[in-house]
């Protein structure tokens, strides 16, 4: 390998962070390097000790209503002053942000799993003022235990207005959260609960209230709450008391430990982690870890990490769409810096993964989007991939506004003459993480229209369009939308 | 190329294409007949472009076909529901058993005119209150298979057409459970941006070759989704041109998703691309609360999205048939909130070439006390019989056993010709 090239990362090592970020950029590389390997990273990240980027930190200061308590984001909206979609669009464009500058790689991809099985999405009519003090509380758990975890969630004003738990009170039981907090929360419908189970779930949860129609405030009311023995699966409470909060607890609690809800979250970790169609064996052994810990998070990832088959599995991944836009900022060195307008980078990433179909908390169903990454590989969904890349990979452009542009000389090597194609291979290393393949290398020379073998003394001699288009290509290999 | 639909049964009513043609050129329906005509002489993909068309409308969350198709005939549908029933004078089309919702009054000229049915008591063979894998079974529709294979992917497999736009989903780029599978289908959310990067400028072509030589070979899903994305690339064209015109015959589309996702339907169809199987998704259709309100909104929608489409179709429509499907009904009586929640039996609506229409079919349970499942409507004609009945008419050379494996089904409805 010519001098000036990025050393690459070990294969292994560089498996753990693809799947744990949102892309592996030369940063990331080096603090992998500098921990020790991948798993030396993934404990390091673990620890919850990692510093936060100063320009992470910094998103906060873009969207400065959004914390704001929710009532008070209602009454803004009553008045006029800001709409449902504004509110919930600036809460997807933060968290886009804070996925492309985060150094806390691993919990933000654990924010992002857990908010997408304890879904609610941004802008539902019943929940949306309440969606961003939702975000929190994931944020505040993603790496606990999944038992506080969920009965933070499920007990959240937001999850409350979504699955209308506001309306299900004594004497006229509404099912709808009872329901999905057996089948999409916890156990899963493999547990078999009946019916009648399903109206025990719903009436343990009775007793909360939101006012949807004017303030937005909620609270619990004992008189709401429907009392008498309930039995769900193997737990059963006698529910005597007006206040049902402390059985709710001792429901959620049972729930989140129940054997069913171990393999169910076993095997959707694997299918976002791992692979598609993960191996038995893995979900089998990542259970045991989750169940002997008591539903501890990090003890259950480590489990993940560290079985052979979350080895084997390389690149078995497609990123879906917000992922893969992130991804594409993130490897090309792209620094969001701001959101003041529509025109800011920011808001075209969002832009751009709406256009290939997948926008994190626009998914309108209580089940969260699909994990399975196959199922976004759409023919126009490629198309519209292929065209972004070529937005993006210039030093300057339309959509290239409120951020910070790597120059053209730092993003190439250091030590000249070079041919076109170790210009290319150099890339591939910076862009893809491994080193070029003949049709990558024939691609960029047939796109460029110019022989793979032409000399080039310096990045001059790369022009602009050159260099954008060479960019481009390489991400738009194959290996461009697998991790 | 053998497309099945191109032989000829005069029994059948497979043979709408030529009449659809002679008609049109017959009216010497100007511009519309010029430009079919114009982009039926560029189309190279699929022997037989303009062939019959199943459009498949998914009322995702759960439809109330109580409150769609009313049985204003059973004292139990107004004992269960207090305060969100129908009362059967504000009904429409109502025979002895069932009328229309109101919201349906766009719809009224298709029903009077025989191109729109109603069927009542259909869906899944066996209770599934879980919208998610109801959602799963109704679209894979394969109870002895763990493959991931839908059934409309399995009805376009037979169809041997070479357009990748054979089978499509409108309005989502994300492929539903029934279009996933071995034959290639496409996910479409919006006609914008279906070209390769640069297409049309001097730097068009080098890009695509450049794209080409890295996903030509490789055995992988991203290379097939690169191989699929450049054969898209090369219909997208026609696409995009036919839906960036005005609708047709003055059809009036609400600005709703539907609206949108039907007006796109339209044009695909009206592009000439190959087009055969088109899933459209109508999501909101959980109505845990205000189900008078949540309801009436939605069913107007579908309506004024629907006779909209049948408008800009023209003449065209004798070759596109309509189905809707939801993945189970609500439940009979009201809940706290003035909703429904997850029940059994639903209505579906059959609109379009080769329907019966102008009534109501159905194996009616009633909705006594010993014939409701779990106190919910019950299921008579199972949702796979009725679409192979609609899949026998229109696509003859297709065998609906293949698409519906295990699906048992004997006797016809009627609701097709």
């Amino acid at each position: 390998m010519p001098r000036g090239f990025p050393p690459l990362l070990d294969p292994a090592d560089r498996h753990v962070a693809e799947r744990f970020s949102y892309g592996v950029d030369a940063r990331l590389a080096d603090e992998v390097r500098a921990a020790g390997g991948g798993a030396a990273w993934f404990e390091v990240q673990l620890s919850g000790l990692v510093v936060e980027s100063p320009r992470a930190i910094a998103v906060a200061t873009w969207f400065p209503l959004l914390d704001l308590p929710a009532p008070l984001v209602r009454s803004m909206q009553e008045q006029g002053q800001r709409t449902v979609r504004e509110t919930a669009d600036e809460l997807i464009a933060r968290t886009f942000a804070m996925r492309t500058l985060t150094r806390r790689h691993v919990h933000e991809s654990m924010v992002d799993f857990w908010t997408n099985l304890l879904y609610v999405p941004a802008g539902e009519g019943r929940s949306w003022p309440w969606r961003a003090d939702y975000d929190r509380v994931v944020r505040q758990h993603a790496l606990g235990t999944f038992a506080d975890l969920l009965k933070a969630t499920v007990t959240h004003p937001a999850m409350t207005g979504y699955l209308t738990n506001d309306l299900n009170r004594k004497g006229a039981l509404n099912e709808n959260l009872g329901r999905e907090v057996l089948e999409l929360h916890t156990v899963g419908r493999e547990a078999g609960y009946s019916e009648r189970e399903v109206v025990a779930s719903s009436k343990l949860l009775t007793g909360f209230t939101l006012d949807t129609a004017t303030t937005f405030r909620a609270g619990y009311d004992p008189e709401r709450h429907a009392t008498g023995r309930v039995r769900v699966l193997d737990f059963t409470h006698r529910n005597a008391d007006a206040d049902g909060r402390p059985a709710l607890d001792a429901y959620l609690e049972h729930l989140a430990l129940h054997p069913s809800t171990a393999r169910r979250l076993a095997r959707r970790l694997a299918v976002r982690f791992v692979s598609d169609d993960p191996p038995r064996g893995l979900v089998r052994d990542v259970a045991k870890a989750y169940r002997r810990s008591g539903s501890d998070i990090p003890t259950t990832l480590r489990a993940l990490v560290s079985h052979p088959a979350f080895r084997r599995a390389r690149w078995e991944k497609t990123r879906n769409p917000s992922d893969d836009v992130v991804h594409m900022a993130r490897v090309l060195g792209l620094q969001p810096s701001g959101a003041t307008d529509s025109s800011a980078f920011i808001w075209y990433l969002v832009r751009q993964a709406a256009a290939q179909g997948q926008v994190s908390f626009r998914w309108p169903t209580p089940d969260g989007w699909p994990e399975h990454g196959a199922g976004y590989l759409s023919a126009s969904r490629v198309l519209r991939a292929w065209r972004s890349r070529y937005d993006v990979s210039g030093t300057s452009s339309p959509v290239l506004l409120s951020v910070d542009v790597p120059t053209k000389a730092s993003q190439l090597p250091d030590e000249w003459p070079l041919t076109l194609a170790q210009v290319v291979d150099h890339q591939s290393q910076l862009l893809l993480g491994r080193a070029a393949d003949q049709p990558l290398v024939r691609a960029v020379a047939r796109t460029l229209d110019v022989p793979a073998t032409t000399e080039l003394t310096g990045p001059d001699d790369l022009s602009d369009q050159h260099y954008r288009l060479l960019r481009g290509t390489v991400l738009n290999a194959p290996r461009g939308l697998q991790r | 190329m053998s497309d099945p639909t191109t032989a000829a049964h005069d029994d059948c009513g497979c043979h709408d294409f030529t009449t659809t043609r002679r008609t049109a050129l017959a009216l010497g329906a100007g511009a519309v007949t010029a430009m079919v005509g114009d982009v039926l002489t560029q189309t190279v993909y699929g022997a037989q472009p303009r062939g019959n068309v199943l459009v498949v409308l998914s009322l995702r969350g759960g439809a109330d076909g109580l409150s769609l198709v009313v049985p204003h005939a059973e004292k139990a549908y107004y004992d269960a529901r207090p305060t969100t029933a129908i009362p059967k004078d504000r009904l429409l089309h109502a025979d002895a058993t069932f009328g229309l919702h109101p919201a349906f009054a766009p719809l009224s000229p298709l029903w009077s005119k025989k191109r729109l049915a109603a069927v009542h008591a259909v869906g899944l063979p066996a209770p599934n209150r879980s919208h998610f894998e109801a959602m799963e079974v109704l679209e894979d529709a394969d109870p002895g298979s763990d493959a991931r294979i839908g059934w409309l992917n399995r009805f376009v497999g037979q169809l041997r057409g070479d357009s990748i736009l054979e089978g499509v989903q409108v309005g989502s780029n994300v492929v539903p459970t029934s279009l996933v599978g071995p034959r290639p289908t496409v996910a479409l959310e919006s006609p914008s941006s279906i070209s390769t990067p640069f297409a049309g400028s001097e730097r068009g072509d080098a890009v695509a070759r450049g794209l080409a030589q890295m996903y030509g070979d490789g055995r992988s899903r991203v290379h097939r989704a690169g191989r699929e994305a450049l054969e898209l690339a090369r219909l997208g064209g026609k696409y995009s041109e036919a839906a960036a015109l005005p609708p047709q015959h003055s059809a009036a589309y609400p600005g709703s998703a539907l609206g949108t996702s039907l007006r796109r339907t339209a044009a695909l169809i009206r592009a000439g691309v190959g087009v055969r199987a088109v899933a459209v998704d109508s999501g909101s259709w959980d109505h845990h609360e205000n189900l008078r309100g949540n309801l009436n909104a939605r069913a107007g929608d579908l309506a004024t999205s629907l006779a909209a489409f049948f408008t800009d179709l023209g003449p065209d429509w004798r070759r596109v048939t309509v189905v809707t499907l939801s993945e189970f009904g609500r439940r009979l009586p009201e809940n706290g909130a003035a909703g429904v929640d997850h029940g059994y039996g639903s209505a579906v609506l059959v609109a379009g070439g080769g329907v019966r229409g102008g009534r109501y079919y159905s194996k009616w349970p009633t909705l006594r006390d010993g014939r409701l499942e779990s106190g919910d409507l019950t299921v008579t004609t199972d949702y796979r019989h009725l679409l192979m009945e609609i899949l026998q008419a229109r696509f003859p050379g297709v065998n609906a056993h293949r698409v519906f494996p295990q699906a048992g089904y004997r006797r016809r409805l009627g609701v097709m010709r």
